[in-house]
């Protein structure tokens, strides 16, 4: 199989779409000829012209609400945020208005659009630039989330996203775009709510997010050498959230580690170790764990970034404490 | 108003007219019942009254088609009916009944008439001008030749929102009409206190021609929305309207002690000299157009409409428990999500 | 205008169910403009001035100046003709309106009644903490798995306490936990085979053969129970109000009588036996106040404290009038001379016709227990 990098899918997803549909476009600010800063999005316009390309000025809640009007008016936009600390700039468009508009008119009106941003941070850019805000928007109902962990869920559900008709907000690891990974030639779709079992295990249960697949699948290999068996999951969406797969493994496994880029505290970790908690409680031989980003801004110092985000060996150490039944709290 | 010249036009156009007072009338009378609900704590929730404003949803509406969109405000009954939705439906969805436009679930803030092309009613203050703009945009990228129009208060001009979606509209020469309510109020400060400057100069600074017009004259408005959709749809958009107009009750039905913001004098003067139903009235009686009997008939029989569509909403079933978990998410065809669909 | 006009009590607020009537403007009977201030309502935010929504006479009051009346209802009418005019109650009558203003009121209650319902649960489960207090030294530490795996075995936890396995146990203490149930039953068969005990004692007894059990629990956790006792609480207990309460106990979870239990108990002191005492229901009442069971009551346990001496065994000579028990200290001299390594040493001695071996195992090994862990069993 080909292997093409997470920039390459997003753009081809986006290109196969809009080549099917012709209501699907694309807006956001540097996305034309500049392709955005990330040159996600080269080549496009050259293909499908500035009419279906569209740069704006930087007026995030601008262009975010007339996506919202072109949405529930027979469109299909693609929103580029540059940068998903943005996301707290386009929030009243996005949750008060996209979000709720469907239920709000008893599902007459509907808004399918996707909302296109990145997170994660080790990249210098400092605080603003840096945030994984994804527990913002699943939190809000009617919204869904995409998270993914690399090239070929990159492609797969990005198109998914386009088709589906609610708001769709997908978040891309920035750190990730160069990274390559194996996507068919062929078309395919991931659908929402599948969780991907990345690798099978029987002592721990590793679930990442995003990037932090990566990290879990890296932990993994560290815990295998050491005889410990690590199994590993990608839920791919946050909402909706394939439960009984995380499920099904935390029964078998009796131990689980959350990992994920937002901050620890009030986030995607807890929500998910709640669940697991509430649901397979008679099956855990140790408390479920959350491994967060810290709960910092992110600082600008490379010194000091590195420290915020779980690492492979963070992971690691953890999962040998409960594989060997410490107790990590009196 | 009108000139010697425009005599015949207007004998020819009397149908028009009509159709006009009684879309007025039906506004008040909406607007009446609506007040009495609340008052009589029979409707939950809270509203905002529209009368005295008629002129400018009937005289902006009647020059659009059923495809053109419109978005409204908190203050969004009198949108609803100028772009054709009924009483029935209406009353039913400001009670929450499962025959609401919205099943009950938006209530007097959200209501939305889908299939009129109200795109809906906002709570948040300019919260849908983006959504006007964005329905413009649409327009322009289907080829429809349809118009947006995005009612909103002189209040709402105090929101960035408004400033992004006009540049916008304005650099893609967008075929939306921004038209601005001011009523002289917002909430409870005048509105010189809130809006410095003009706000007519506002839309000319993003080169966007702007008109001010006697929001109380809905022939007047009328004949300025005409020029300025036909003009919109060859692409000669955006525009901006500003309509002076004044709402007869408070901010919201509760606020009936007013005089510390709004004295009573000023209220007289525009209830009894500046009526847009009343000025239509005399004008076509004077005109000879309609006789004042004929326009006593149609206040009575909207008043009846009115009454028995109270009466059938009041009666009307809520939705059943089991909705409250439905329509979050639109359903997608799962045959769409296949490769090769 | 055929129809009068109803006056009501207007809602000005969202959360507003009644309104006070300050006063009418307009005398009844008295002519009345639309637009003209009609009354004077009291909210709770304002004293406010509402105007008159019809043309015509004032009539039919059925509210007062003072009176509060809830939103919705009618207070009076305007009629068209002064001919019309009548004479009101005056004061707030019960209407068709009230019904729908009932309604309105009703999703305010049942908000209401859910706010409470949730205090409600916060209450409780505050009320089963203090009844449960997570006590670090109390409770055994299992995981969830473990106590689901134990349970659905029939396994009891506080064997691994009384063995000095270390918590918090999981799922792989299971395996252990199996084996020490095991060796415990095969405890107890040996014991029984081993039969009454022979010689002297054995040829004069008489009646029913014997059956005994022995069993040895750290001395610590009941020394350091005492010691904090002693010191925290500035109770001095004696040791045989402890024994007799855990022996009751687990005597009457293993029998479960009807009738109280009387233990008979008596310490071994450098005299010999100290007076014997007799209890009543010793596990039923607190270890401070220890109830005297009436003369001549039937022992339901007789109860021997050997601790203080250096005996660590006493198998009765003659018949048993009821099961006996025998405690005594087996001194392991552990750490600085101190006695963090002693065992008690418990002896179960019964009759047959007393007590079947079920029972008796239960009642040793529930004794065991208790002395093992003796806050759990203590709360």
């Amino acid at each position: 199989m080909r292997e093409i990098t997470l920039s390459k899918a997003v753009n081809e997803a986006i290109a196969e779409e809009m080549r099917r549909d012709p209501c699907v476009f694309v807006i956001g600010e540097d996305v034309a000829e500049a392709g955005t800063p990330f040159k996600v999005l080269s080549g496009l316009v050259e293909e499908f012209g500035t009419d279906r390309i569209i740069d704006t000025p930087i007026s995030e809640p601008g262009f975010m609400g007339l996506a919202v009007g072109s949405a529930m008016t027979g469109m299909r936009p693609i929103v580029d945020l540059m940068f998903g600390d943005f996301l707290f700039l386009v929030m009243d468009q996005l949750c008060n208005q996209a979000a709720k508009t469907h239920y709000m008119s008893g599902g007459k009106l509907s808004v399918p659009l996707v909302l296109r941003t990145n997170l994660g941070a080790t990249r210098r850019s400092a605080a603003q630039h840096s945030q994984s805000l994804h527990a913002l928007v699943a939190h809000i109902p009617g919204l869904k989330v995409a998270m993914p962990s690399s090239a070929y869920e990159a492609k797969g559900l990005m198109k998914t996203a386009i088709r589906d008709n609610n708001p769709v907000v997908i978040f891309e690891d920035k750190l990730m775009y160069q990274d390559k990974a194996g996507v068919p030639e062929e078309e395919y779709l991931i659908p929402f709510g599948v969780a991907n079992i990345k690798r099978e295990g029987t002592d721990i249960t590793l679930i990442g997010t995003s990037s932090m697949v990566q990290v879990a699948e890296k932990a993994a290999l560290i815990l295998e050498a050491e005889g410990i068996s690590a199994e590993v999951i990608d839920p791919r969406t946050i909402v909706p959230l394939d439960e009984a797969t995380l499920l099904a493994s935390v029964r078998k496994t009796s131990r689980a580690i959350v990992i994920d880029e937002g901050h620890q505290s009030y986030g995607i970790t807890g929500e998910i170790a709640s669940r697991l908690n509430e649901k397979a409680f008679y099956h855990l031989d140790a408390p479920v764990c959350r491994m967060g980003a810290m709960d910092v801004p992110v600082p600008f110092s490379p010194a000091l970034e590195d420290l915020t985000v779980p690492t492979p060996e963070g992971v690691a150490a953890l999962a040998r404490r409960l594989v060997a039944g410490e107790m990590l709290h009196g | 108003m009108a000139q010697a010249g425009k005599a015949t036009a207007a004998k020819a156009n009397s149908e028009e007219y009509l159709r006009m007072y009684t879309q007025m009338v039906r506004i008040r009378a909406f607007e009446d019942q609506a007040n009495q609900l609340y008052l009589s704590a029979k409707m939950p929730g809270l509203t905002h009254m529209y009368s005295g404003q008629e002129a400018v949803a009937v005289g902006i509406c009647e020059a659009l088609t059923v495809e053109d969109k419109i978005t409204s405000t908190h203050r969004g009954h009198g949108h609803c009916v100028a772009k054709g939705a009924a009483f029935k439906e209406m009353f039913c969805e400001l009670l929450g009944k499962e025959e609401g436009y919205c099943r009950g679930k938006g209530g007097s803030m959200h209501i939305a008439d889908q299939s009129n092309g109200n795109l809906g009613a906002n709570a948040i203050v300019g919260g849908s001008m983006g959504i006007a703009t964005g329905a413009a945009l649409s327009a322009k990228q289907l080829g429809t030749g349809a118009v947006a129009v995005c009612f909103f208060g002189d209040g709402a001009t105090a929101q960035g929102l408004m400033y992004e979606v006009m540049n916008m509209a304005a650099l893609w020469k967008l075929p939306v009409i921004y038209a601005c309510e001011n009523n002289g109020y917002s909430e409870y400060t005048k509105t010189a206190e809130i809006a410095a400057g003009s706000l007519t100069a506002r839309a000319e600074a993003f080169g966007i021609e702007a008109h001010t017009v006697d929001g109380q004259d809905v022939l007047a408005v009328n004949a300025l929305t005409q020029d300025l959709v036909a003009r919109a749809r060859k692409g000669e958009g955006p525009f901006f309207m500003e309509l002076m107009t004044y709402r007869y009750h408070g901010h919201h039905v509760g606020d009936i002690n007013r005089t510390y913001y709004r004295s009573k004098e000023e209220e007289t003067l525009w209830t009894s000299e500046r009526d847009p139903i009343t000025r239509l009235g005399d004008w076509l009686t004077q005109e000879g157009l309609v006789a004042a009997a004929d326009l006593e008939a149609i206040r009575a029989e909207v008043a009846e409409d009115a009454e028995a569509a109270v009466a059938y909403a009041l009666a009307a079933p809520y939705p059943d428990g089991s909705e409250v978990d439905m329509h979050v998410y639109a359903a997608t065809d799962p045959a769409t999500l296949q490769p090769g669909a | 205008m055929a129809k009068p006009h109803e006056v009501i009590m207007p809602a000005l607020g969202m959360a507003q169910e009644t309104g006070i009537l300050v006063r009418w403007l307009v005398e009844p009977g008295a002519a009345v403009t639309k637009g003209s201030p009609l009354i004077e309502v009291e909210t709770d935010k304002a004293v406010q001035e509402v105007e008159a929504q019809a043309d015509g006479f004032l009539s039919d009051l059925r509210a007062g100046a003072g009176d509060e009346v809830p939103v919705g209802e009618v207070i009076g009418l305007i009629v068209a003709a002064a001919g019309d005019v009548t004479e009101g109650s005056g004061a707030a009558e019960a209407e068709a309106e009230p019904a729908t203003a009932t309604n309105a009121a009703a999703p305010n209650t049942q908000e209401e009644t859910s706010v409470s319902t949730k205090s409600d649960t916060n209450i409780k489960s505050a009320h089963n903490d203090a009844i449960h207090p997570l006590d670090p030294s109390g409770r055994i530490l299992a995981s969830p798995k473990l106590r689901r795996m134990a349970d659905d075995a029939g396994l009891d936890l506080a064997l691994l306490v009384a063995h000095g396995h270390p918590q918090p146990y999981h799922a792989a203490d299971l395996d252990l936990l199996r084996q020490l149930t095991q060796a415990a039953a095969e405890d107890l068969a040996a014991d029984l085979a081993a039969g009454p005990a022979t010689g002297p004692a054995a040829g004069a007894t008489s009646g029913p053969a014997l059956g005994h059990i022995s069993a040895r629990v750290p001395a610590a956790p009941c020394d350091g129970f005492l010691a904090r006792m002693r010191e925290d609480a500035g109770l001095d207990l004696a040791p045989m109000a402890l024994w007799a309460s855990f022996a009751a106990s687990a005597l009457r979870a293993a029998t479960a009588p009807e009738s109280p239990l009387v233990v008979t108990a008596a310490v071994l002191g450098p005299e010999g036996f100290a007076p014997t005492t007799a209890l009543s229901n010793p596990d039923l009442a607190r270890l401070s106040v220890q109830p005297e069971a009436p003369e001549g009551a039937t022992p339901s346990l007789i109860l021997r404290d050997l601790t203080a001496s250096a005996l660590t065994g006493l198998r009765p000579a003659s018949g048993l009038a009821a099961p006996a028990l025998t405690l005594a200290r087996d001194r392991n001299g552990g750490r600085n001379g101190g006695s963090d390594g002693d065992s008690l040493l418990v002896a179960l001695d019964y009759a047959a016709d007393q007590l079947d071996e079920d029972a008796a195992l239960a009642v040793i090994t529930g004794l065991a227990a208790r002395l093992a862990d003796p806050l759990t069993y203590l709360v």
